[in-house]
């Protein structure tokens, strides 16, 4: 039974109830006085000149009240979380056929719509890339000038000497893996609603925004106006993923120059076609491997080269593309590494942000690789794994020494192996060589993963306790619900930290004019990172109260607990108040009963040159295994059962983690077999969830929740993160499992009915229909 | 855009009210196929279709039915996929077209989605249609100028396209019940388990005479061919032989000959075509009574 | 006999949780405009707008449909069913509390639209398998939640309606 009263325990989330009413406020749902709808004009071809912009006919339209264009906006045109480069309006260039031209604000937005149709533009179509092989080849067209052969970021890592290392090897082989665009496919398309302020040039922006201190500065910049002039109040998201960040931003921008524009409110709600063509997707990967081993199976070397298709402008690619230099080469001990990953820039929709961030590629290429290798040296995969697994005080490519924490990742494998029958099945499944019917197989893939944003940038975050006079508690916090469950985590850390019980606390919406700015909801730094504020602010009242409990229970100040509800003295817990009349009692003293807690990240670092450095301050370990059926006439794969096995340190809530497993496995077997967003010469054909498939509750498979527990030294209660590691690893363990049952080494995702059965897909990614191997 | 909406309460208003209306009218049932018609052009802000009236038949008493008399299956056109896959009827006498029914789209679709929109909106790929070719099944048109009965193989002109005129209403779908000594299936391959379009389907109706010879087959694939179609010469090879694994294979290769020669070489065939044949086969021995799986 | 008239815009009746209203409507308004924008029934959502993820789901006449799929002059006479209509009463349906105990939301954007199609899935089958409570709820796409927990919690909650009836 777990030592703590309210953290650890499976209690039912905080804002369950308004979400099964169907109260709880999603930003479509917000009306306003004399609010005006905002629909926008997408560009008609992926890189083209604008050469003319007449909007006249449109302004003419009876309800419509203004039309917005480059030309009405006061301050930066143009907006990005690393680079300004992508505009809120494009005024000369289009550079993807999600680009906004123009948009018009109306009273209805049926109007709006009508309107649209009557706005006449120019284009001049231009050259255009779509592939990063091309782009990055001599004499390729240069698609932005400030960065010379289409490359957005290069990140070397250099350890040891590779040349040596595959010298020393018994067995070299190479091998590329693909991966393709997909889409968040959050069921709650973007949405915004910017209310201009009494008074002058402020305004108030409502939105489904994932990271509300990142669109406040967006949309600051793009108003010219300082940070406290705009205030971001974050409504509940209907899923994120980490694709409701850049792009909100433009939403929240263009709704904001329209409010100050018309001095009325405005709401813009993208249609599901428009938040596919629009929204920034997961990247696409080219992955060059090579990999050296000797033969008793000790890996030597490996040398990797990646491009990572950025599409049309910077966005998170730089950030992205880091974290895959971190750990390309798997959580495996390989003495001589060189590393090279490149985004890439073409005509192709934008990649940036998506839950995994530059993981889910690299490892479905790594964890496909150490199967392949393991077959060619005879070994069993697992046996193989294990004997370059890390271990407690192994050393990462980027030559950081991991004895900070415990070192799992041979649980985790063990573990989830043993759930899904590993061993056997794979030695059974694997004789059965019938290429007939319908085949059984296993598989499985493990990964280690950064805790948090590591070297790649500011790493701090805040939360406010306020404890009433009748022992309620208010708590904000800088990072924000998701949809994840973050407000039920923090809530139970408060409530555990002050004593209080959990149903006194009320957790509110996130709003930039209440809480330092704590950085961005992403990487899975929530529970660590704003845990660890919350633990902190909610400490500090605990202290004032334990102060006046001492007083009042005429005890020593450190003999007294204060846990559910109840402050009482250790040695004799019948001497106790209630949590309400210390709160009560500490008011009457004229006591501060609020706090900011702040946690800063641990020191990390980073050698751009070298890629050597300590990345992360420290790092979750985790393992998926599967076990599939392959129909070898129809090509088709059924994931039958996954056993997926977490280090999360500490679950703060084993029942949202447990739902954090199945929903990752679940977005986790889509990379792997259905989801694909097709761009044909850069126009978006995969329009809407007709044809971009997600798994339905009749495509789930069995779903084995391992939670595995090593406190960690620096998350709160020992707690680390969830989120994002489930997610990363099923795609290359069904690849590894469809290996098993039929013999087809599939490396490209998804594993689609084509590309199973015939080896290649005659879906086309990009370019022309066809098959992708022409 | 709509220009408006009228609800007839009789087939008789409805066939008055389409025949003044020709060029511009729709007929809406379960809507599932015009609502999304209709959002197409305004999803992403570009140009209007032409504005349509809504010519709403629910209000229609009578169409909605699964009659069984006389040997005959009468199916009303504005029979729900939900009601036909539940019907006691079909399931009993052609349970592949309840199986075909209850694989359309999901719950809420097949609740508001009728047999007739699925026949008339004409989808290469919609399920009901190759359990009803197989059926050699019958439609009813009705208009001012009275009803026609036309075979649903003679209905189509292409993808999404038939012989239907503008003032003309489908009435109801007919077979003959299959012999209760007949066995039948319909497998359906889609890239998931629900809210799936079929990438390939096929439906087949067989009979085995006492002798334990084919004395009946028929044989339609879905989504391989621009309309509905049955393989002659997939159905010959079967014909007159006691089941057994070579005719059943021969048969299946057929129906990737014609997928091949109706609808040609395209990006799709190098997929389609052995998968076809696999289902085919996997279908056949199904109807057999034996179940590969 | 009357002849019936062709229209642009019409009042329609119909019944919403059990209320009589009267709405006007025009040829191209939705089933689930009418509940979100004149009814402000904003409980109702919408995520694709062509029936393919369900979060519109609401009843009419008992069955699950997706509301952005109904044109409005269908709708009149009819009764129609949305989450709001769960817990009028005052207290939550046990479908709610069981979505509630088995932690079966994450953004909860689905949420609505998944508890109308359980509804109608325990009306006609008050014991259904995991595999029927599967295939119920499989007109609506969950981003976030894998389903598990929620068909573990269509599950639990009829059991407790049957022991509660």
């Amino acid at each position: 039974m777990s030592s703590f009263t309210v953290v650890n325990h499976p209690i039912s989330r905080i804002d369950a109830i308004e979400k099964v009413t169907g109260r709880a406020e999603f930003t479509d749902d917000l009306a306003f006085d004399g609010m005006l709808h905002g629909r926008v004009l997408r560009a008609k071809y992926p890189h083209a000149k604008i050469l003319e912009l007449d909007t006249r006919k449109a302004e003419e339209l009876p309800g419509v009240v203004a039309v917005i264009t480059y030309a009405d906006i006061p301050g930066a045109q143009a907006i990005g979380p690393v680079r300004p480069d992508m505009p809120v309006f494009v005024s000369t260039r289009t550079m993807y056929l999600g680009d906004a031209v123009a948009m018009v604000v109306a009273e209805t937005p049926e109007i709006a719509n009508r309107a649209l149709a009557l706005i006449r533009v120019e284009y001049e179509e231009l050259p255009t890339i779509f592939d990063v092989e091309e782009a990055v080849s001599e004499g390729a067209l240069q698609l932005h000038k400030d960065y010379p052969g289409n490359i957005v970021n290069h990140y070397p890592l250099r350890k040891g000497n590779v040349e040596e290392g595959f010298k020393e090897s018994d067995i070299v082989l190479e091998r590329t893996y693909t991966t393709q665009l997909i889409e968040h496919a959050y069921i709650e398309p973007e949405a915004a609603v910017a209310v201009p302020g009494a008074a002058d040039g402020t305004v108030t922006v409502y939105g489904s925004i994932q990271n509300p201190f990142t669109a406040r500065r967006h949309v600051a910049q793009v108003l010219g106006v300082s940070l406290n002039r705009v205030r971001i109040i974050q409504c509940a998201m209907g899923g994120s993923f980490g694709g409701k960040d850049d792009v909100v931003s433009a939403i929240c921008a263009r709704a904001a120059v329209a409010a100050l524009k018309t001095g009325r409110p405005v709401k813009i709600v993208n249609t599901r076609e428009e938040s596919i063509i629009e929204s920034y997707k997961r990247h696409p990967y080219v992955m060059k491997y090579k990999v050296g081993a000797t033969r008793c199976g000790k890996l030597r070397a490996m040398e990797i080269h990646i491009l990572a298709d950025a599409g049309s402008y910077v966005s998170m690619t730089p950030f992205v593309t880091w974290r895959s230099v971190v750990q390309a080469t798997g959580p495996y001990e390989v003495p001589n590494v060189k590393t090279d990953v490149y985004g890439v820039f073409t005509n192709n929709t934008y990649t940036g942000a998506m839950r995994g961030f530059g993981s889910p590629q690299i490892i479905f290429a790594q964890e496909s690789l150490m199967d392949e290798l393991a077959e060619e040296l005879g070994m069993d995969p697992l046996e193989f794994r294990l004997a370059n697994a890390f271990k407690q005080g192994s050393v990462t490519a980027s030559g950081q020494i991991l004895d900070e924490h415990t070192v799992s990742l041979v649980q985790v494998i063990e573990k989830a192996t043993e759930a899904i029958g590993y061993s056997e099945k794979r030695k059974a499944y694997a004789e059965n060589k019938a290429q007939k019917g319908k085949v059984r197989g296993v598989g499985f893939a493990a990964s280690y993963r950064g805790v948090s944003l590591g070297a790649e940038g500011v790493d701090a975050a805040g939360a406010l306790v306020s404890v009433q006079p009748d022992g309620s508690v208010y708590l904000h916090s800088g990072l924000a619900e998701n949809g994840q469950g973050l407000k039920t985590i923090f809530s139970q850390i408060a409530a555990e930290e002050l004593g209080c019980r959990f149903e006194d606390i009320v957790f509110m919406d996130t709003d930039t004019s209440v809480i330092p700015d704590s950085g961005a909801t992403v990487a899975s730094r929530s529970t660590t990172m704003g845990g660890s504020a919350v633990r902190d602010a909610a400490k500090k009242v605990r202290e004032v109260l334990l102060g006046v409990a001492a007083e009042l229970l005429n005890a020593p100040y450190e003999e007294i607990t204060a846990a559910g509800g109840k402050m009482y003295v250790n040695e004799d817990p019948a001497r106790c108040m209630e949590f309400k009349d210390v709160a009560k009692a500490a008011y009457g003293k004229g006591q501060l009963m609020a706090a900011i807690g702040w946690y800063q990240a641990p020191r990390v670092s980073w050698d751009e040159k070298t890629g050597q450095g300590k990345a992360y301050f420290t790092y979750v370990y985790g393992c998926q295994a599967a076990e599939v059926e392959v129909d070898c006439d129809t090509g088709q794969v059924k994931v039958l059962k996954v056993a997926a096995a977490h280090d999360v340190g500490r679950a703060i809530n084993p029942a949202t983690v447990e739902g954090q497993i199945y929903g990752g496995v679940t977005m986790g077997m889509g990379y792997g077999i259905l989801e694909e967003v097709e761009l044909q010469d850069g126009v978006t054909k995969t329009r809407n969830f007709d044809e971009y498939l997600i798994p339905t509750s009749m495509d789930v498979p069995e779903i084995v929740p391992i939670i595995v527990e090593n406190p960690d030294s620096y998350g709160p209660y020992g707690a680390k993160t969830i989120g994002e590691p489930t997610c990363e690893l099923l795609a290359p363990a069904i690849a590894n499992a469809v290996y098993n049952a039929c013999g087809k080494r599939i490396r490209r995702l998804p594993l689609d009915l084509e590309r199973v059965l015939l080896g290649y897909s005659l879906r086309a990614a990009r370019g022309k229909r066809g098959s992708d191997e022409a | 855009m709509t220009l408006g909406f009228i609800r007839p309460e009789t087939v008789y208003e409805a066939m008055e009210f389409l025949s003044e209306h020709k060029d511009n009218s729709r007929i809406v049932a379960g809507a599932t196929d015009v609502m999304v018609q209709m959002r197409s052009a305004k999803s992403t802000g570009h140009a209007e279709e032409k504005p349509l009236w809504m010519v709403d038949i629910t209000n229609i008493p009578g169409l909605s039915y699964v009659n069984f008399e006389n040997g005959i299956v009468r199916i009303g056109a504005m029979t729900t996929h939900r009601d036909i896959a539940r019907s006691a009827v079909i399931r009993d006498v052609v349970p592949f077209l309840a199986d075909a029914c209850r694989s359309v789209g999901s719950p809420q679709i097949r609740t508001r989605g009728t047999i007739g929109g699925n026949i008339v909106n004409a989808s290469p790929a919609a399920d009901s249609l190759p359990p009803l070719t197989a059926l050699s099944a019958r439609l009813r048109l009705i208009s001012r100028k009275g009803p026609r009965d036309v075979a649903l193989e003679e209905f189509f002109k292409g993808p999404y396209r038939t012989i239907i005129e503008p003032d003309e209403i489908l009435e109801e779908v007919y077979f003959e019940a299959p012999e209760s000594s007949s066995g039948c299936a319909f497998l359906k391959l889609g890239r998931r388990e629900s809210l799936a379009i079929a990438r390939l389907s096929v439906a087949v109706l067989l009979d085995v005479d006492e002798s334990g010879k084919i004395s009946k087959a028929a044989i339609a694939p879905g989504a391989c061919l621009p309309m509905p179609a049955r393989i002659t010469s997939a159905e010959e090879a079967l014909i007159g032989e006691i089941p057994n694994e070579e005719a059943v294979h021969s048969a299946s290769l057929e129906v990737g000959e014609e997928m091949v020669r109706v609808s040609g070489v395209r990006w799709s065939t190098e997929y389609k075509k052995p998968v076809v044949c696999a289902l085919t086969k996997r279908a056949i021995w199904k109807a057999l009574g034996v179940d590969e799986d | 006999m009357k002849k019936v008239k062709a229209e642009q815009k019409k009042l329609i009746s119909f019944t919403v949780n059990g209320d009589d209203v009267k709405v006007e409507i025009s040829a191209d308004t939705r089933l689930i405009d009418v509940l979100r924008n004149k009814l402000n029934l904003t409980g109702t959502k919408e995520g694709c707008g062509i029936g393919e993820c369900g979060a519109c789901t609401v009843l009419m006449d008992g069955k699950p449909v997706n509301s952005c799929l109904v044109p409005a002059f269908q709708v009149e006479g009819s009764v129609i069913e949305t989450v709001e209509g769960l817990d009028k009463s005052g207290e939550l349906h046990p479908l709610q509390e069981a979505f509630v105990e088995h932690t079966a939301i994450q953004c909860g954007y689905c949420t609505p639209g998944m508890l109308m199609s359980a509804l109608a899935l325990l009306r006609e089958n008050p014991k259904p398998t995991r595999e029927e409570i599967a295939r119920a709820i499989s007109g609506n796409l969950c981003r976030c939640t894998g389903y598990h927990q929620i068909i573990a919690a269509i599950e639990d909650a009829s059991a407790k309606i049957r022991l509660s009836e």
